[in-house]
């Protein structure tokens, strides 16, 4: 038998991952990964969002539905969106992001609520993980932190607003 | 007893009154905002009330709205739940006032109970030992500023006439006390429309353990033993048991006495919680009393194998209490994980959005208390709670066990849930161990700890996705394939979608 690998890319958490896979007989596949090769089985349950994936014999139930632009996953409780590409696309994508390098990082409301309070002020420097602002919601004062490590480079609503889920709050720069 | 009893509540709590109601035979009466037009608990109701906008400010808080219905609709009595009005002693008036029954204490007891500052003086009075502190609510920052000098950093600043972690801040410094005097008020203001706050020694790391009281009319007060809250965030009980795996049987003797005299000294009536603090040393403070059904009540029903709702109930009609003291003999081990709308992963944000997908846990040991199907929308407007998963064992290792085994059966879908942050708690080594206090999530569960636990799940989806691709792809082929034959038939299973690419590949 001819063994024919194909080369795929996965995005999940803002990481990339490398991945070779294999149709070997019926529904089995080998994937190698991270220099190992393992041996799995994705069957379809009685409910078409619910699977069951087999590594190396050993049993696990996931939700996966496709979305648009990803993969939605839940395992465990998690839940997971893994973006992927074959190795051609990925050679287009990685021409088209050279010509435009992004560094602008748009922050948006995670949920809707009253925007209490901003922590930062224009100009400011901000680490990962650090306080940005206070917004109000489910009768709770919830602190939203910054994604990156930047400064902030505009703050685009006054405090004491209400926002709707995806509002732009800030704009900052990434280093 | 009752013919009909409205609830003035949503969400899980209003089905589980629901539910002990329609065991006693009595009609229910549900009241539900624009936002909760298609919430369960208006359906499991034999009738229900619409009563305001989706903000509960304009609906599940207001007392005229909810009394009205009751007297519309025939009902005699109100269950308030938990949070909204259940401790507002002039909610409990205002009911009595209109000729109706309020499914509780007596507004007194409630008031006495309800501002934290007098319950501290009635208690010191009764013997039951409080935390260092002042019994003076506070507002103005160089006022604050003298009472934590005086008492000592770190302090805690709590909403007087609050609960549930809304309205309270822990204070290490001088320089955090205005900001966080600031929020608690907003928040206390918020919640409990009154920004009255107060403050007392923050007992560092402490176990929570509390008492399930009940108390008839005729002077009978019994205790249904104690549940240990200590794994809490910002206040928010995540995970409780019963029997607590820490307390020494000696102990757990005086804190439940302590608790009798504690509902006695306050005339109490009916269901309630006596809180304590417990420092290493087992030495216990009275924190508060909550004067109305908790939302962890069940570990304690499933223990004693009383219904506390029903209790309640027959208590309001009048009924003598038929338990004594000496009947409650708690058997086996009870866990509850309130499963939230929530990201463990960005700092426990609530999460909205739709319920698209729900598979819920079942067999031995097993109860579900939900509000929400399958579809359902969970609106910013109210609190996070989605569901109580609780557990029983014969011992602790079986209900942790069995716990592990209900939380990988649930599957909710649509919103980030605190699931995979119980499936971590549970499986730590000092949860195991029995001896865990407040500090725990502090101590173990920062984002980079949460961050490792999800990426044990990685390699599982990263396969998944792959094949699942690959299904999607030899998929997509055959329905070309189909449109150039004419052939309609459209795959709508994921069988037959799979059976297509073990067709493909045999060819």
């Amino acid at each position: 038998m001819q063994e024919n690998w194909e080369k795929f890319y996965l995005e999940i958490d803002g990481v990339e991952n490398e991945l070779e896979l294999l149709c070997s007989e019926h529904d089995q596949f080998l994937i190698r990964m991270h220099d190992q090769v393992y041996t799995a089985k994705l069957i379809p349950t009685s409910d078409r969002e619910i699977w069951q994936l087999s590594i190396n014999g050993k049993r696990h139930k996931l939700f996966i539905n496709p979305q648009s632009k990803h993969i939605f996953i839940q395992s465990e409780g998690w839940n997971f969106e893994c973006k992927i590409q074959d190795e051609k696309s990925k050679k287009l994508l990685d021409f088209v992001k050279q010509s435009s390098k992004m560094e602008e990082v748009h922050y948006v409301a995670p949920m809707p609520g009253l925007l209490m309070k901003f922590l930062k002020q224009e100009g400011e420097k901000i680490n990962l993980g650090e306080p940005l602002a206070i917004l109000s919601a489910m009768k709770m004062e919830n602190e939203l932190r910054s994604n990156v490590t930047g400064t902030i480079k505009k703050i685009h609503i006054p405090e004491q607003t209400s926002v709707e889920k995806g509002a732009l709050l800030v704009t900052l720069m990434s280093e | 007893m009752f013919k009909k009893i409205l609830i003035a509540n949503r969400g899980e709590i209003a089905i589980r009154v629901m539910r002990a109601c329609r065991e006693l035979g009595i009609q229910t009466v549900a009241v539900y905002s624009a936002a909760d037009k298609s919430a369960q608990h208006r359906f499991y109701a034999d009738e229900s009330v619409f009563i305001g906008e989706a903000p509960s400010t304009s609906s599940y808080l207001v007392k005229e709205k909810i009394i009205q219905a009751a007297l519309d609709t025939g009902a005699e009595a109100i269950h308030p739940g938990y949070g909204f009005l259940s401790e507002k002693s002039d909610f409990a008036r205002a009911v009595t006032d209109a000729g109706l029954v309020f499914i509780g204490p007596t507004a007194e007891s409630i008031e006495a109970m309800g501002s934290k500052t007098s319950a501290r003086k009635l208690m010191k009075a009764a013997g039951v030992p409080v935390a260092p502190g002042l019994e003076e609510p506070v507002s103005d920052f160089q006022q604050a500023l003298q009472i934590a000098r005086d008492i000592g950093f770190p302090v805690l600043i709590k909403a007087a006439h609050g609960g549930g972690g809304k309205g309270m801040r822990k204070v290490f410094h001088e320089g955090e006390l205005e900001t966080s005097l600031a929020a608690a008020m907003r928040e206390s203001l918020a919640a409990f429309h009154s920004n009255e706050v107060y403050i007392e020694k923050f007992i560092h790391n402490p176990h929570h353990i509390e008492v399930q009281v009940l108390a008839d009319r005729y002077g009978n007060t019994i205790h249904l033993g104690e549940r240990e809250c200590s794994v809490q965030r910002r206040h928010q009980k995540l995970i409780e048991e019963s029997p607590s795996p820490f307390l020494r049987d000696d102990v757990r003797k005086k804190i439940c006495e302590a608790a009798v005299i504690a509902a006695k000294s306050a005339n109490y009536i009916n269901a309630g919680t006596v809180e304590f603090l417990v420092d290493e040393n087992q030495n216990f403070y009275f924190l508060e009393m909550n004067t109305r059904l908790q939302v962890e009540h069940p570990v304690t029903e499933w223990v004693t194998g009383i219904d506390i709702v029903h209790q309640q109930i027959k208590i309001a009609a009048g009924e003598p209490l038929q338990i004594k003291q000496q009947d409650v003999q708690p058997r086996g081990w009870a866990i509850e994980c309130r499963i939230c709308a929530e990201d463990p992963m960005n700092n426990f944000l609530p999460s909205s959005g739709i319920i698209h997908s729900l598979h819920t846990p079942a067999g031995p040991g097993i109860r579900d208390d939900r509000g929400f199907e399958k579809n359902d929308e969970i609106s910013i407007y109210y609190d996070s709670l989605l569901a109580k998963l609780i557990t029983y064992g014969e011992n602790r290792e079986t209900a942790i066990n069995r716990m592990l085994r209900a939380l990988n059966e649930y599957k909710i879908v649509g919103v980030s849930t605190t699931i995979p942050f119980f499936i971590s708690a549970l499986t730590n080594s000092e949860f195991l161990s029995g001896n865990y206090n407040t500090g725990f999530i502090e101590k173990h569960f920062s984002h980079d700890n949460l961050s490792n636990a999800r990426k044990t799940e990685l390699e599982k989806v990263l396969i998944a996705t792959v094949i699942f691709n690959q299904i999607q792809k030899n998929h997509s082929t055959h329905r070309i394939q189909d449109s150039i034959n004419t052939d309609n038939r459209k795959p709508n299973s994921s069988w037959k979608l799979y059976g297509r690419m073990e067709g493909l590949r045999r060819n």
